[in-house]
């Protein structure tokens, strides 16, 4: 072992690499990818008004995203295709789930707001280039009133 | 000329920290500890990972657990600073810290805060397993558990590095300056957290810096990557250590700056682990009074 200077550094980080996510083990991708779009989730009332993540789910807008992108790939898989391929079906299919999901997160005093208000999930993509940023929102899920 | 003999030098070593050192590491390691334990947890496991797909864990979220974790925590606390007892007192805040993680990671989104300090406990809990102490721990065991928490915390890093440099076809310094979206991604998440601007200023003039030089951006961020490789050297010796510790430190503030995204349990490890604060602060005593009881030469 002593031959190979900091073996146990190595072997574990390639463990955790082979492992992959199984919580406490993970490979640590954070930021190991980086695309020219990446996407923004933010959850608004009936009258398109954002409702403040935290303070109404008990999570964050990263959560949020992680969860919508988590159905996403599952509803693609199920329709025999990759993420890249979704549709806007799919976006759909994901978004009320998502906000199925929210709505079992949900303090009890932001319950009341919603079921009186409804609540929509909506989706910004961000665009760059070498002329620099571009964004678009449309709404990919809807709870009524 | 790089004296290439000094680089043999460069090996993992177990550093001889005093007693009293390791049990200021264990009393601190407490408080990241108490922050995961006391962490709100949801009664639902939509998405199992790990210990969830074999184990129902949304009991941790019944009223009244809570309580009785913070019990058992106290005790177990107390026990693992004072060197009693190690095995099952770590063995159960490691197994609070493991279910906790697990339930939060089961929510459909995978979080990366808590996996370090919960692999840290894991770690020291393996190395005291294996040396089987009974009530006392001995200083040798105390001395492994430190060194293998500070394996432990270099391996998470040079992961990252390396799911950087595997993750995809391109290379990873190549696309760095798409980075620039993910820091307008993060101030956008982080405004819908709470609908509070808190952008900083430099976090807002960033990502057109970055449109601007985009060569610039990749050498700065390889610096980053190499840091996270090359963080095994902070098992050479105390100022290895420090040295590593002191520029993840500044890598996670600058991530925290530019992006709101805050590391904690990821800083406290670093601080405890490698800065070791309170060998510096009696390091820098011992250099004063070196340096102040040194009597002035006799004039000739």
């Amino acid at each position: 072992m002593k031959r190979w200077p900091f073996v146990s550094v190595f072997a574990i980080a390639i463990a955790l690499q082979l492992i992959g996510e199984q919580f406490p083990f993970s490979p640590f991708p954070m930021y190991s990818g980086f695309s020219k779009e990446t996407t923004v989730l933010y959850v608004t009332d009936a009258k398109d008004q954002p409702l403040p993540i935290k303070n109404y789910f008990r999570l964050s807008a990263s959560k949020v995203k992680k969860a919508f992108n988590t159905e996403l790939k599952n509803v693609c898989k199920k329709n025999g295709y990759d993420d890249g391929m979704a549709t806007s079906e799919d976006y759909r299919a994901a978004g009320q789930y998502t906000l199925q999901f929210l709505k079992t997160q949900t303090r009890a005093g932001a319950l009341a707001k919603i079921q009186k208000h409804g609540m929509k999930l909506q989706r910004i993509s961000l665009l760059m280039d070498e002329k620099g940023f571009h964004q678009e929102t449309e709404m990919v899920g809807e709870i009524a009133r | 000329m790089i004296n290439l003999s000094r680089l043999r030098n460069l090996r993992e070593n177990v550093i001889q920290h005093a007693g009293w050192e390791m049990f200021l590491m264990r009393l601190l390691l407490l408080w990241p500890f108490w922050l995961v334990v006391t962490r709100a947890v949801v009664q639902v496991q939509p998405k199992p990972n790990g210990l969830a797909h074999f184990v129902d864990l949304t009991w941790l979220a019944s009223p009244g657990i809570g309580n009785v974790l913070l019990g058992l925590f106290a005790v177990c606390g107390a026990l693992y600073a004072t060197g009693f007892f190690v095995v099952p007192a770590l063995g159960i805040i490691t197994a609070i810290l493991v279910a906790k993680g697990t339930l939060i990671n089961s929510q459909g989104a995978i979080n990366h805060a808590l996996q370090l300090i919960t692999l840290v406990a894991l770690a020291q809990w393996i190395v005291y397993c294996l040396r089987r102490p009974l009530g006392w721990t001995k200083r040798e065991s105390h001395l492994q558990a430190v060194h293998w928490a500070k394996v432990t915390i270099a391996a998470s890093y040079v992961s990252a590095a390396l799911a950087k440099l595997f993750a995809s076809s391109e290379f990873w310094i190549a696309r760095v300056p798409y980075m620039a979206l993910q820091v307008i991604k993060s101030n956008l998440q982080s405004y819908y957290n709470d609908l509070v601007v808190t952008t900083s200023p430099i976090a807002e003039k960033f990502p057109h810096w970055v449109v601007e030089n985009p060569n610039l951006t990749r050498v700065i961020f390889t610096g980053g990557l190499l840091l996270e490789l090359f963080a095994f050297l902070a098992l050479v010796n105390r100022w290895w250590a420090l040295f590593i510790g002191v520029s993840m430190l500044l890598l996670h503030w600058s991530i925290q700056i530019l992006m709101n995204l805050e590391f904690k349990h990821h800083v406290y490890v670093l601080l405890i682990f490698y800065v070791n604060l309170p060998w510096l602060l009696y390091a820098a005593v011992q250099w004063l009074r070196r340096t102040f009881d040194k009597k002035p030469l006799a004039q000739p």
